[in-house]
């Protein structure tokens, strides 16, 4: 298994393993997408709109470990010089940047129905938008620097110190309307906006 | 251990007498501070009740404007002289030259901000309570902000584009403090207890003194390899 921390063994199996996990991809997310827009029905409070979540939350799921895990390669790169942790956090960057994106337009997508705005500065919404900023310093980062291995130690410290800021920005800041009702996670995501108690 | 504080100390003192030496450098920052808070009664109108519920905000995200920009002159001017080198060989930890040289851009560029804010929070009638906080949480923020980028003016050390690449590294990193900040002084102006913004602002400055430097450190190790 070791060998494979090679980044000479690492690519010829990435590149065996390509068309299968693109098969795979296919095969599930059409199974995903069948599921969610035929088979789950309408909610009751919602309607049809409730099928935005079904990407929405997974996407704003991967948006956060995409990061954690981004962070946690870097350190491993600079901590252990492996070259394969390096690639990883490099390739981390723009799938966190897409899922962000994702959460952040499905989002907006949904809010237009059932908030009746596209924008809420409500503390989850400011902290994606800030998440997807701080995925696009650490491209630009990546880009500006010409020798790929300071680029990749460069942008490893850059993500270890915003990794700090994840949890700040990930709890609720603003303390919403006082509920009598201890807030439950679901509700907690957007506490200021949704909750009606 | 006494070498290393006096090691720290002529740091201090060195950065101190250039930047006196060449005075308008500390001046930048402060009278871009004072254009950009004086810019919005004339962009917004001149209603005091605006003003006042604007100013908080507005002299946070300016503070923050201006230490950004001044951020530059933290190691560019090292950096191209050698200086910068001759640090990274001295028998010291790096990271607490780099502490030393961080306060000296504290006391360069926060400190006079944090004087003059009471100043502009009177132009944008704020009333005296929120007058005090607004200095305190400033006191305690601008040293956090100065902290933040000194990683990032370390990690676009010579790097082409680096003063917009630096606010595109720095800004996300500083909301937490913005957002703290600017709430301890709109929560003061509400009359409201502001014991909890102010605690989190104390201890992100305690987190971001033992943290920083050594980041600002390992990033400086990356940038002159």
């Amino acid at each position: 298994m070791y060998k494979y921390a090679s980044p000479k063994n690492f690519y010829s199996l990435a590149g065996k393993l390509i068309p299968w996990s693109v098969g795979l991809t296919a095969v599930l997310m059409l199974t995903g997408l069948y599921l969610g827009l035929f088979v789950a029905p309408p909610d009751y409070q919602q309607g049809e709109s409730v099928r935005i979540m079904f990407i929405h939350v997974p996407a704003a799921w991967m948006s956060m470990l995409v990061y954690v895990l981004m962070a946690g390669a870097g350190a491993v790169g600079l901590v252990w010089n492996i070259k394969l942790a390096e690639i990883f956090a490099g390739a981390c960057a723009p799938i966190g940047a897409s899922f962000t994106l994702i959460a952040l337009a499905t989002g907006s997508l949904w809010g237009k129905p059932m908030w009746g705005t596209w924008w809420a500065w409500d503390a989850r919404l400011t902290s994606e938008l800030i998440l997807l900023f701080l995925y696009i310093g650490f491209m630009a980062l990546e880009a500006s620097i010409d020798d790929p291995k300071r680029a990749a130690r460069a942008c490893a410290i850059l993500a270890l110190v915003g990794v700090v800021n994840i949890p700040i920005i990930h709890f609720p800041w603003s303390g919403g309307t006082p509920c009598t009702n201890p807030p439950r996670w679901e509700r907690s995501a957007h506490r200021q906006s949704t909750s009606a108690c | 251990m006494s070498g290393l504080l006096k090691a720290c100390i002529s740091i201090f003192r060195r950065d101190l007498t250039v930047a006196l030496r060449r005075s308008t450098d500390i001046l930048t920052p402060l009278i871009f501070f004072v254009i950009v808070v004086s810019l919005f009664p004339l962009g917004v109108g001149p209603e005091p009740n605006m003003l006042q519920s604007m100013a908080p905000g507005v002299l946070w995200v300016a503070a923050l404007l201006a230490t950004m920009l001044s951020l530059n002159r933290l190691f560019a001017n090292d950096y191209a002289d050698g200086t910068l080198e001759q640090l990274v060989l001295a028998p010291h930890p790096l990271a607490v030259l780099v502490l030393a040289k961080t306060i000296g851009h504290w006391v360069l560029t926060g400190m006079p901000l944090v004087l003059i804010s009471p100043l502009l929070a009177l132009q944008l009638h704020m009333s005296t309570d929120a007058m005090g906080v607004l200095v305190l949480s400033l006191l305690l923020g601008t040293p956090v902000l100065s902290l933040l980028g000194s990683v990032g003016a370390a990690l676009t050390l010579g790097l082409r584009g680096g003063g917009v690449l630096v606010s595109l590294l720095v800004l996300p990193l500083y909301t937490p403090v913005l957002i703290f900040g600017a709430g301890s002084v709109a929560q003061a102006a509400a009359g409201m207890d502001t014991e909890a913004y102010i605690s989190l602002l104390g201890a992100f400055l305690a987190l971001a003194l033992s943290l920083a430097p050594w980041a600002t450190a390992a990033a400086l190790r990356v940038s002159l390899d």
